[in-house]
């Protein structure tokens, strides 16, 4: 049985192919403006690699920001639950996951198979996110998979950065810039105040091991090792964090593909609708 | 909506929701006066005697735009709108705006709004906060009959006895119909939708109440003549601040949950307790009021607490959502004392803090739907 997992987050989509529980192929592009064109472009890359089509696939579930218009797939599911499913299947015992994606970060607890007991969210506001590290490698015209280990350099916990708000950060980098402050230092300091952001996020929901880091923040080992710090475990990191919520999604479309056979096909029960005209799920 | 036919009776109580304010415009138009009000400690029935409109303000959901200039921003987005509406010249048809004393913002409404609408009398009614305690009575009763020679003089009519007690009896009358209506939520599937029901207690709220009256007579014999409606998907209780908005009902039940029962001030708080029509009326007001302990704003909170526990009992929830608009801070300081009292009893809480205008709501959707598919059955 082939399933498909789309996931379409504020930077990045992703997408996984699932033969059997085993991972066939993935992609990762860049988010385009259109959610519908992002979403079937990274599909059609993955399924390209395994050399497959959407026809072949028993079932498809998206997930991410862009989940709801996803026009291939037959159910949309969180990017909460589906981090919880992916990183039960690649982080064994996993029972707190942080995950830490584009534009918001979710500390989230799930049980022995991966479904989510509780979870807390970021409030509305991006700092603590991966895009402000985007914005502090633009500003230090650092790549940004160089940041992480730049920022280790530092034999402290760097400069202080403003943790509440990326614009004030970037000001005040701009002053340390002037100043002649080391980049690594700067960075050190952004990278903790990352870290001092999320952290009140994994002990709002309480750590609990084994805890595993995923989305794309999880590829920063100057966040990672600050956060290990702090919360005195070890971070488990997927080998590939960035596409646990579309393995998730697909582990999901698994799940749904075998519940449609075992039924005969009936097909999914209607979930009531709204009475307002807003969208369906 | 899919499934069997609903209630034509609904179409009247939407169509209040859509423009609320077309309510109080048409009392004036016939000549009538018409008192806007803001919190529950403003007794409406004395308004009714008085041959006023009481019209509970609802808001919009835009920006706050002009009310800035008067309150700091981390202020009720809910108050700022409805200042902005006051400034606007939206509520230029009040004869009076009644306040209670509950939380900072509409308590400093006695100072802000007469800069705003210099015509508007304002008053506060600056009931006790520490509720369940007949040591208030001598002071709650004074407020009240201080509150009513403001009415009086406002609406030119006085307010005998008789005439408070016949308003008491045609309140008592909605409150008992509202629970009645309420109650057939127990049912699984319940036999309406948590939007329907918030949208059938809102405008209720607005309506004159002999006319709400004949409406919900009708919703109940159409409710029992009806097919239940469709209705998978975990039972969710809403508690938390004011809410004028269906959307965020809308957002839980299009995620796949089953909103069965509410504590809202627009909803259920209003009608949970009668007044009854025994003894003197004011006196029965204030019994009345002394028991409703169901704004954060008041005590005792871990009434407040027992009463949300009583709910999930009795319309079989599932899990409770707290709903916080931004900055309204009496139910923030809450949130952490309810979530204990929820985890002893193994209920799934999730804490929302909503924008009164739905910024956010991209986000907010996905935390409702992450938490329905955490207390869904798997």
């Amino acid at each position: 049985m082939i399933t498909l997992g789309v996931d379409v987050g504020s930077l990045t989509g992703k997408a996984v192919v699932l033969e059997d529980g085993e991972l066939l192929a993935w992609e990762v592009i860049l988010t385009g403006p259109d959610s519908v064109e992002t979403a079937t472009a990274v599909a059609h890359a993955a399924l390209a690699k395994a050399g497959l089509a959407l026809g072949d696939m028993a079932a498809i579930v998206s997930t991410g920001y862009g989940r709801i218009v996803v026009p291939f797939a037959q159910r949309n599911v969180s990017e909460i639950s589906c981090h919880a499913k992916g990183a039960n299947r690649l982080v064994p015992g996993v029972r707190t996951i942080l995950d830490m994606g584009g534009q918001d970060c979710k500390a989230i607890r799930c049980d022995a198979t991966g479904k989510v007991t509780s979870f807390v969210m970021n409030d509305k506001c991006a700092a603590g996110a991966g895009r402000s590290m985007g914005i502090v490698a633009d500003l230090l015209k650092v790549r940004l998979e160089d940041l992480g280990p730049l920022a280790l350099e530092a034999p402290g916990d760097g400069v202080p950065v403003s943790s509440t708000c990326v614009v004030f950060a970037r000001s005040e980098i701009l002053s340390y810039q002037r100043e002649g402050t080391a980049k690594s230092e700067i960075l050190a300091g952004a990278c903790t105040a990352l870290a001092s952001r999320v952290l009140g996020l994994v002990k709002r929901v309480g750590l609990e091991p084994e805890f595993a880091i995923t989305g794309g923040i999880a590829k920063n080992v100057g966040v990672v090792r600050r956060l290990e710090r702090a919360l005195g475990v070890e971070a488990r990191i997927p080998a590939e964090p960035q596409i646990v919520g579309a393995l998730g999604a697909a582990i999901f479309a698994r799940e749904l593909a075998e519940k449609k056979a075992k039924r005969g096909d009936r097909g999914a029960p209607a979930r009531r609708s709204s009475l307002g005209d807003g969208g369906s799920s | 909506m899919t499934g069997p036919a609903r209630p034509a009776v609904l179409d009247e109580f939407r169509a209040v929701l859509r423009d609320p304010a077309a309510v109080p415009r048409a009392w004036k138009a016939a000549g009538g006066k018409v008192a806007g009000v803001r919190c529950l400690f403003a007794p409406e029935e004395i308004l009714w005697a008085a041959g006023m409109l009481p019209y509970p303000l609802p808001g919009t959901p835009e920006p706050v735009r002009l009310a800035d200039a008067w309150l700091q921003p981390c202020t009720c987005e809910f108050v700022r709108n409805l200042l902005d509406h006051a400034l606007d010249g939206r509520l230029a048809f009040l004869d009076l705006l009644a306040l209670s004393n509950t939380c900072d913002v509409t308590r400093r409404l006695l100072d802000v709004w007469p800069q705003c609408m210099p015509n508007t009398p304002v008053h506060l009614v600056n009931n006790p906060q520490k509720l369940l305690e007949d040591g208030n009575r001598e002071y709650f009763l004074e407020e009240l009959r201080r509150f009513r020679n403001r009415v009086e003089a406002v609406s030119g009519k006085p307010v005998a006895a008789d005439g408070l007690r016949e308003a008491i009896k045609l309140y008592d009358e909605t409150r008992a119909l509202m629970t009645e209506v309420y109650g057939m939520r127990r049912e699984d599937p319940p036999r309406l939708s948590g939007v329907e029901a918030f949208v059938t207690a809102f405008a209720t709220s607005i309506l004159p109440k002999d006319r709400a009256n004949h409406l919900l007579r009708r919703l109940l014999d159409e409710l029992r003549a009806a097919e239940p409606p469709e209705g998978f998907g975990p039972r969710i209780l809403v508690t938390g601040s004011a809410l004028d908005d269906p959307a965020l009902l809308e957002m839980i039940e299009e995620v796949g949950g089953v909103v069965v029962a509410d504590d809202l001030c627009t909803t259920s708080r209003w009608f949970a307790h009668r007044a009854g029509t025994d003894g003197d009326p004011l006196d029965a007001l204030w019994r009345m009021l002394n028991r409703r302990t169901l704004c954060a704003s008041t005590f005792p909170t871990q009434a407040r607490f027992d009463r949300i526990l009583a709910m999930v009992d009795e319309f079989h929830a599932d899990a409770v959502i707290q709903f916080n608009l931004k900055y309204c801070h009496p139910f923030l300081y809450e949130s952490q004392p309810l979530r204990k009292r929820l985890e002893a009893r193994n209920i799934p809480l999730t804490i929302l803090e909503v924008g009164h205008d739905r910024s956010g709501f991209g986000q907010l959707r996905t935390r409702l739907q992450a938490f329905v598919e955490m207390v869904e059955p798997s």
